[in-house]
């Protein structure tokens, strides 16, 4: 009879492992999911809130003596950009332009963070606009910001 | 036999209700998070819509560049967030004077509110020729004109 709840109570025990080994697993899993969805809604609404607006005038880029172009880019959404290479993503006439090849300055002051309604002044670098100045070539440029896309075309 | 079955199972539950109870608040949390993103955008959306302003006059006395403007829409604008472009060029808020008219005639300087009817007048000392001015207001409406 002994032997019988020995044996019981070695199963017991087992199952009892097998079922918390279970259970522990899921929600592991659970809680790895939930943080991710988290993570991903905190992205996702920032996103969202990102909203931006080119001000210049497609008509007459400002381009400088040493042919730098000059474009304005106004937040017009709910979220914080930080006015710096990092937050902007460029493409010019089908080239991306590297963190290096422009400079982002807050236009109407040297605050470091564009908050609704705040004007930022990105001045791209010469060597990536086409044309000679005499306003025959068209030039496309594209500007992401948080997942914001605005076209601005002009020709120089 | 029967017990260890019965325990199991209710060890599995109770881990399912944990589950249950982490998944539920992050899943709440970030739909929540996602949807008040979302309904910001939509005013956002309904205000640019309601939005709307008129370039009534455009004159150049002297090196004064004067820009008249009226609030054609049905919400309240914000003076200081309006942007002058002369030929292109971004000019700083700091470098214009701004009046508010109001409906009944009444001048004001120093406001920074610009209500539905109202008209702005912007005035900027310019030192070269004025070809082409854009006026930019809040949520990205504008208005350019040659002059």
């Amino acid at each position: 009879m002994a032997s019988v709840s020995v044996s019981h109570l070695i199963i017991f025990i087992a199952s009892l492992v097998v079922a918390a080994g279970v259970a522990g697993t899921l929600t592991t899993g659970v809680e790895r999911v939930s943080n991710a969805v988290e993570d991903g809604s905190l992205d996702v609404s920032q996103q969202v809130r990102t909203d931006i607006d080119i001000v210049s005038d497609p008509s007459s880029p400002s381009i400088d003596s040493s042919d730098n172009l000059t474009v304005h880019v106004r937040n017009t959404g709910s979220q914080g950009i930080f006015i710096q290479p990092e937050s902007i993503d460029m493409v010019i006439n089908g080239d991306f332009v590297p963190n290096s090849g422009f400079t982002v300055t807050d236009a109407n002051g040297d605050r470091s963070t564009a908050r609704t309604g705040d004007v930022m002044a990105i001045e791209i670098d010469d060597s990536y606009i086409d044309g000679n100045g005499d306003g025959t070539t068209g030039n496309r440029l594209y500007i992401t910001i948080n997942s914001d896309e605005e076209v601005y075309e002009f020709r120089y | 036999m029967g017990f260890s079955v019965s325990a199991s199972t209710a060890v599995i539950f109770a881990g399912l209700f944990l589950a249950l109870g982490i998944f539920y608040p992050a899943m709440a949390n970030s739909y929540e998070r996602v949807q008040a993103a979302d309904a910001d955008q939509a005013d956002r959306a309904l205000e640019q819509a309601n939005t709307d302003i008129r370039l009534d006059d455009i004159t150049v006395t002297g090196n004064q560049l004067e820009v008249t403007l009226t609030n054609n829409g049905s919400t309240s604008l914000t003076v200081s967030d309006t942007d002058l472009l002369v030929n292109g060029t971004y000019i700083q808020r700091s470098e214009l004077d701004t009046t508010v008219t109001d409906v009944d005639g009444n001048d004001d300087s120093a406001t920074d509110l610009w209500l539905p009817g109202e008209t702005l007048a912007i005035t900027y000392d310019t030192t070269e020729t004025v070809d082409r001015v854009r006026i930019v207001t809040e949520h990205g409406v504008s208005v350019s004109e040659e002059v």
